[in-house]
């Protein structure tokens, strides 16, 4: 399953770029060319839920304001469950 | 994995990367990821509106071999501009659940057998037969346009039976009567875009930043790019709305009264009022206490200053609980002409036993103070259904309404209906149906006491787990023999726990559809893949129970020229058997249902353009008029000149539905009130219900995703750690909520994701395993009828 994501950074945050680095360490995302505060990245994960933690993950790191979804691939993706 | 298969995966990678880089530096010119590719992809893309909340965002949809593989932004939609909140993630997935209901299943005794179609349509006509007036609907803001339509139309001129109500009566009829109280006519004025322009931005008890993501983050991206926006909470408890806000005002529940009071009395202190504004186009109001209702009785500017005179800061400072300096800082921005203000609002407001007041009164302070009318000055209320606007409000669901914001008491109105529908005159009963809550009740009593209401239909709706007071509203249905619950849906709910006859239902793109949203946005899209097993469209459900009363002759059914009242014709112009499910798509029936709908439209100028107009695009925002040229154009700002085209020349501001004939709005004045339930000694804090980030509303689509029921698996109450410790409750401890009304438990959480106030708690609505509204007061607000989720006494108990 991909997805991918623009994250908006905090132009005020004293440890803008770190964030960036932490965001790139993550193996399983990729980012892209960072345009003012906005970073585009893509997510990839074995099985769909870590698609989920990993943007909650990137969302709660210091220096992020939001982060929005602009595309995922189905693909591969288990069915949901009986609630 | 093999090279084809990773070359595909690189593939759409670098596609994915590509559409977010063009999102990121605000290119519009990229393709959607694997659409212009045949060699590598078969994905056919085609539009539509998101399903889940009121913002209205378009998704692009990717279908391959009959599945929907991929969901993208719509980079052309001007709401969300390709972007999508987390639930865009799961849009796609809620249709695969594994327990999805695909075959009519009847109950028989403690079980349920599998029944056809035949038989579950003849079992529906049966109930129809028996009794008539007896019978009820029970809609929702969920509804597609064209389904709520032939709902209404079945119930309103087939029956002439008007207990038709939807499930929005219990987020948004408090906006509506709010809306109609001050303009004469429902609806906001603003959009969208006035969160590109605003200064201030004030939310009234609404937490966009995870209810509307994709609007908060439209404001945000403001800040990043270097505006300047102030941005104030005003609310029971913090959000994460909070953390992004230079103002967070907490007040105790029904303090929002008093606020708006304090702000219309310090503009009016410190002569800050637009009086040009005042002057030309407004009046004033207020409760008439010898004869309650909706228009109230007209006062004067004097009569208003001295009904708000009371309310000086510290006196709101006493009943809000919202220190005095906080209420000035909110005078001084409502009293400076320079700046835009746009207040935003949702289930805070509108879930209150004074919802109408206080919806009024938000209205008031932006008139009185000039702040309407230019981009960025609105007074907004959001909704959380997908087409709360478009099915309830407009095709008029509501058990008083009848389509384009026509009542069902009105003569005029009911004629009116009548031509369209070409139904013999008198047709439409002219007695306003029973409201959700009355419905419920009277369905939940038994028939020897004075119960009414034998059967009720549910469709695209959860009440078992959404009614409030449910031990009163809904499972008191249990062991009433006579009674006969009828519920359409896509998953067993806690509504089918007591049904008697389950119907599968086809979603979101397994069906043509028309979507109103927020802004005032009708949003069209056409079916892209079969739904599974048996299930069927809702539309076609209301057709087939028709066409089944009109083969037994049941009175109502035909026209004046004894046609079929829902015969839709082919392009060669013979009547299609749409009624047959074989038949059902042999012509668009949205299109002609939409059509039909189209002519009630522009009465009160909320006007539609031709259903083929919104096929090209994405979404248009009423009232949607044809210019010189012939080309349909949208409308941004209601009742300003040069966007509105109703207003007329050198008119600045023309509110043409004035309830008062004169083109004014009306500013009112309400007392604070307190709420209708209060802690005491025996019930010591204050229950506030909503939604969380995970799931949306009762969480039946999105608990069925794995990846959301992981991150928010159950819910919680939410509590102070003052309160904590005062009951030796930790983290993680199981507690017993209580109310005079019934009880639930539930793990603790402590200073969490919203951390209420000390005698406050929170528990989100959304785990059926957990019923939280078991425990909330079914007390409605007097001219919305609309119940309060915000506000019970409860206690806690460790256990």
């Amino acid at each position: 399953m991909i997805a991918s994501a623009v994250v908006t950074l905090d132009p005020n945050h004293k440890n803008f770029e770190s964030t960036i680095d932490q965001i790139g360490d993550n193996t399983a995302i990729e980012t892209g060319q960072l345009t003012g505060c906005k970073l585009p990245i893509t997510i990839e994960a074995a099985i769909p839920r870590s698609l989920e933690t990993l943007t909650r993950w990137v969302y709660q790191l210091d220096g992020i304001q939001f982060i929005d979804i602009v595309f995922v691939s189905l693909e591969d993706t288990q069915s949901p469950e009986a609630a | 994995m093999n090279t084809t298969s990773n070359d595909r995966r690189q593939f759409i990678k670098s596609s994915a990367m590509a559409a977010a880089t063009a999102i990121a530096t605000g290119s519009s010119s990229f393709a959607l990821p694997v659409i212009n590719n045949p060699e590598q992809s078969k994905v056919e893309w085609n539009k539509a509106p998101c399903r889940f909340c009121g913002t209205g965002c378009h998704v692009q949809v990717g279908v391959e071999n009959g599945k929907v593989v991929a969901i993208a932004g719509d980079k052309n939609a001007d709401v969300n501009k390709g972007l999508l909140c987390v639930k865009g993630y799961h849009v796609g997935s809620i249709l695969y659940g594994k327990d999805r209901l695909t075959k009519p299943l009847l109950r028989s005794g403690n079980t349920y057998k599998a029944i056809s179609w035949e038989k579950a349509i003849d079992v529906i006509a049966d109930r129809i037969e028996a009794n008539p007036k007896k019978f009820a609907t029970y809609g929702s803001g969920q509804w597609t346009i064209p389904e709520g339509y032939a709902s209404q139309k079945l119930m309103k001129g087939g029956l002439s039976n008007n207990h038709i109500d939807p499930n929005a009566r219990l987020c948004m009829a408090s906006a509506v009567t709010g809306f109609l109280a001050t303009y004469g006519v429902d609806e906001p004025a603003g959009c969208y875009d006035d969160l590109d322009a605003c200064d201030v931005l004030i939310m009234w008890g609404n937490n966009p930043a995870e209810m509307h993501p994709i609007l908060f983050s439209r404001v945000i991206d403001r800040r990043s790019k270097g505006d300047s926006i102030k941005m104030i909470d005003i609310g029971t408890r913090r959000t994460r709305t909070t953390e992004q806000c230079e103002h967070y005002l907490e007040m105790k529940g029904h303090g929002d009264l008093a606020i708006a009071n304090g702000i219309a009395h310090l503009l009016i202190k410190n002569k800050t009022y637009s009086k040009k504004f005042v002057d030309n186009f407004c009046s004033f109001k207020a409760p008439d206490s010898d004869n309650p209702n909706l228009h109230g009785k007209p006062i004067t500017f004097e009569e208003y200053c001295n009904a708000v005179a009371p309310y000086t800061p510290e006196y709101v400072e006493e009943i809000s609980g919202v220190p005095a300096d906080q209420i000035r800082m909110l005078g001084d921005l409502f009293g400076n002409p320079d700046l835009r203000i746009t207040s935003l609002w949702c289930m805070g407001m509108n879930q209150h036993t004074r919802g109408t007041a206080i919806n009024s009164m938000v209205h008031g302070v932006h008139l009185l103070s000039g702040h309407f009318g230019r981009p960025g000055d609105a007074p907004t209320s959001l909704t959380g259904q997908p087409s709360a606007c478009g099915t309830v409000r407009e095709v008029g669901t509501l058990a008083h309404t009848l389509p384009g914001g026509r009542v069902v008491a009105n003569p005029d109105h009911r004629k009116h209906a009548e031509e369209f529908w070409n139904l013999p005159a008198g047709q439409i009963n002219p007695v306003p149906g029973y409201h959700a809550v009355k419905m419920w009740e009277q369905f939940c009593t038994a028939t020897d006491q004075g119960g009414d209401i034998d059967t009720i239909w549910v469709q695209v709706t959860n009440p078992g787990q959404t009614l409030p007071n449910l031990n009163k509203l809904f499972h008191a249905k249990e062991g009433l023999e006579d009674k006969f619950l009828i519920v359409s849906d896509v998953y067993p709910t806690a509504t089918t726990r007591l049904a008697d006859l389950i119907l599968p239902s086809a979603l979101w793109v397994e069906k043509n559809g028309v979507f109103g949203n927020s802004e005032r946005r009708t949003q069209q899209w056409f079916k892209m893949v079969d739904p599974p097993g048996d299930a069927r469209d809702d539309a076609w459900q209301t057709i087939a129970v028709a066409h089944r009363l009109l083969e037994r002759g049941f009175p109502g059914m035909k026209d004046r020229d004894g046609k079929f009242i829902f015969e839709f014709k082919n392009e060669k112009g013979e009547p299609v058997p749409t009624w047959e499910w074989d038949h059902f798509y042999d012509t668009n029936v949205d299109k002609h249902l939409f059509e039909e709908y189209r002519q009630f439209t522009r009465l009160k100028h909320k006007d539609l353009a031709p259903y083929d107009e919104y096929v090209k695009a994405r979404g248009m925002r009423w009232p949607v008029v044809q210019n010189k040229e012939g080309q349909w154009q949208e409308t941004k700002f209601r009742f300003s000149e040069g966007y509105d085209p109703y207003v007329e020349a050198n008119k600045e501001i023309q509110f043409y539905h004035s309830s008062t004939k004169d083109d004014r709005a009306q500013i009112w004045f309400n007392p604070w009130e307190p709420p209708a339930e209060v802690p005491d000694d025996e019930y010591p804090l204050m229950l506030c219900t909503g939604r969380v980030l995970e799931h949306w509303h009762s969480g039946t689509m999105t608990r069925r995703v794995p990846e959301l029921n992981r991150a928010m698996p159950g819910a919680y109450v939410e509590l102070n750690p003052s309160d904590a410790a005062q009951h030796g409750i930790a983290n993680g401890d199981r507690v017993r909520l209580e109310s005079r009304r019934g009880s639930v438990e539930a793990q603790a959480w402590i200073a969490g994701r919203g951390r209420p106030p000390v005698g406050t708690v929170f528990v989100p609505f959304f785990d059926e395993t957990i019923l939280i509204n078991d425990l909330t007061l079914d007390a409605v607000d007097p001219f919305s009828k609309q119940p309060d989720y915000k506000k019970a006494a409860v206690r806690i108990i460790k256990l």
